[in-house]
């Protein structure tokens, strides 16, 4: 028999996972009007996401998800589609990058990378629907380059909250506990 | 279904008196995607196809919603219909903001009249392994309880004195700390849950080689003529007013 790459387990986990992504984004609003910083939360639970399954894919499962969810709940301002695609993209990038950097975001800075080049990943859908739709380059950049440093600083801050949840989640025997569940 | 708190909500907004609700998923998607690759044509001819739209989202009570949706990009529609004006031409500026309004709504024909459960129906029928498409349905009717059990941490851990106040930069990056007392309860009770639900769906069958689904989706004449009508119009835009 073929073996299967996700077990109805992690898929299960993994589509809680992503409900906690949108639970996250809509129940954890800080006052900080910065664009970007709602990545805070979702790129650390990718990042944790992509350590407790530990499969190629994880990521995107995720970001898959949480962007049909986020298109039925109707957030994002700019429709479904860009809703979709956006999420979609973060969870695509994230693991685009795990797989380069060989896959374990409990190393600092493998998460850290992963939280930016997921959270860019979101951002650079912004710029191809922009770029599609044929609005001016030069505004499309314009828009796009006051939050360019805030998709990449809270994504770093994203993943380097989702290694300290990590770490704390090891020290507390999670991943032991995970272990006999499997 | 309602999520939200700290004065936001976000409710699923199913359009039931739509005559697109009787309509096959896998049909609405198809219409979602011919109308968004329709936003490349010229001016004139989006304006024949918007118009044409217009009424249909009419007739599908959809009006509302879409427009709802394009509402919420007022603010930007209006400063790059003046930039483009301004800086190119009205015509330009007419066809960026239609194009960019088109893109926006268009989905809203295919999430304000299918739930996730039809959606996941549609998946499985499209050769989507069906545990992939169950996941998607878990994940939805899991949002309610995993939002009160984000609110139960939280109010725990207010009750503790932790309580993240981020009002700047530097104040989040300080009380990254008593971000992960929130963090670690959440994977931990979610993790618990996702057991929970595999041994019950195991004990129901749920990997069954020969299962079967209680509710199938079949296309109706009312889905070709959908689809038939969605071809022939772009079909008639692209060749016959080129």
């Amino acid at each position: 028999m073929k073996p299967r790459s996700f077990s109805t387990f992690h898929l299960i986990l993994l589509a809680l996972f992503s409900a906690l992504v949108i639970v996250a984004k809509i129940a954890l609003r800080t006052p900080l009007q910065l664009p970007g910083h709602s990545g805070i939360f979702w790129m650390a639970i990718i990042v944790i996401g992509a350590k407790v399954v530990h499969k190629p894919g994880a990521a995107s499962i995720i970001g898959i998800t949480s962007g049909l969810l986020a298109g039925f709940l109707g957030l994002g301002d700019f429709g479904a589609l860009n809703t979709f695609l956006s999420y979609a993209m973060v969870g695509v990038a994230s693991d685009l990058l795990l797989w380069l950097l060989g896959g374990d975001t409990e190393i600092l800075i493998v998460a850290i990378l992963v939280g930016i080049f997921g959270h860019m990943g979101k951002f650079l859908t912004k710029w191809v629907f922009g770029v599609i739709t044929g609005a001016p380059l030069g505004f499309v950049a314009l828009g796009l380059l006051r939050s360019i440093i805030g998709y990449i600083v809270f994504g770093a801050v994203g993943g380097l909250l989702g290694w300290l949840t990590l770490k704390a989640l090891r020290r507390a025997g999670f991943f032991a506990y995970l272990a006999e569940k499997r | 279904m309602r999520v939200g708190q700290t004065g936001r909500s976000h409710r699923v907004s199913l359009v039931d008196a739509s005559p697109l609700r009787k309509a096959d998923p896998r049909a609405k998607l198809f219409i979602s995607l011919a109308v968004s690759l329709v936003v490349m044509m010229p001016l004139e001819r989006l304006a024949i196809f918007l118009g044409l739209y217009i009424f249909f989202l009419w007739w599908a009570r959809l009006l509302i919603p879409s427009a709802q949706q394009i509402w919420r990009l007022k603010w930007l529609l209006i400063v790059l219909f003046a930039f483009d004006w301004w800086l190119i031409s009205l015509e330009h500026a007419l066809l960026i903001c239609t194009r960019l309004a088109l893109l926006t709504g268009v989905f809203a024909l295919f999430f304000s009249t299918t739930t996730t459960r039809e959606l996941g129906l549609a998946l499985e029928r499209l050769r989507v392994p069906y545990r992939y498409a169950f996941s998607l349905s878990l994940a939805f009717q899991s949002l309610g309880l995993l939002e009160d059990e984000w609110r139960a941490i939280r109010e725990a851990q207010l009750s503790r004195g932790v309580e993240p106040r981020i009002f700047s930069f530097r104040q989040l990056v300080s009380q990254v700390g008593d971000l992960i007392s929130l963090a670690v309860p959440a994977i931990v009770l979610t993790t618990k849950r996702a057991w929970a639900i595999t041994e019950a769906a195991y004990a129901r069958g749920f990997d069954s080689p020969h299962r079967t689904s209680y509710r199938t989706l079949s296309f109706s004449r009312f889905d070709f003529v959908l689809m038939a009508g969605a071809v022939i119009l772009i079909a008639l835009l692209y060749w016959r007013f080129a």
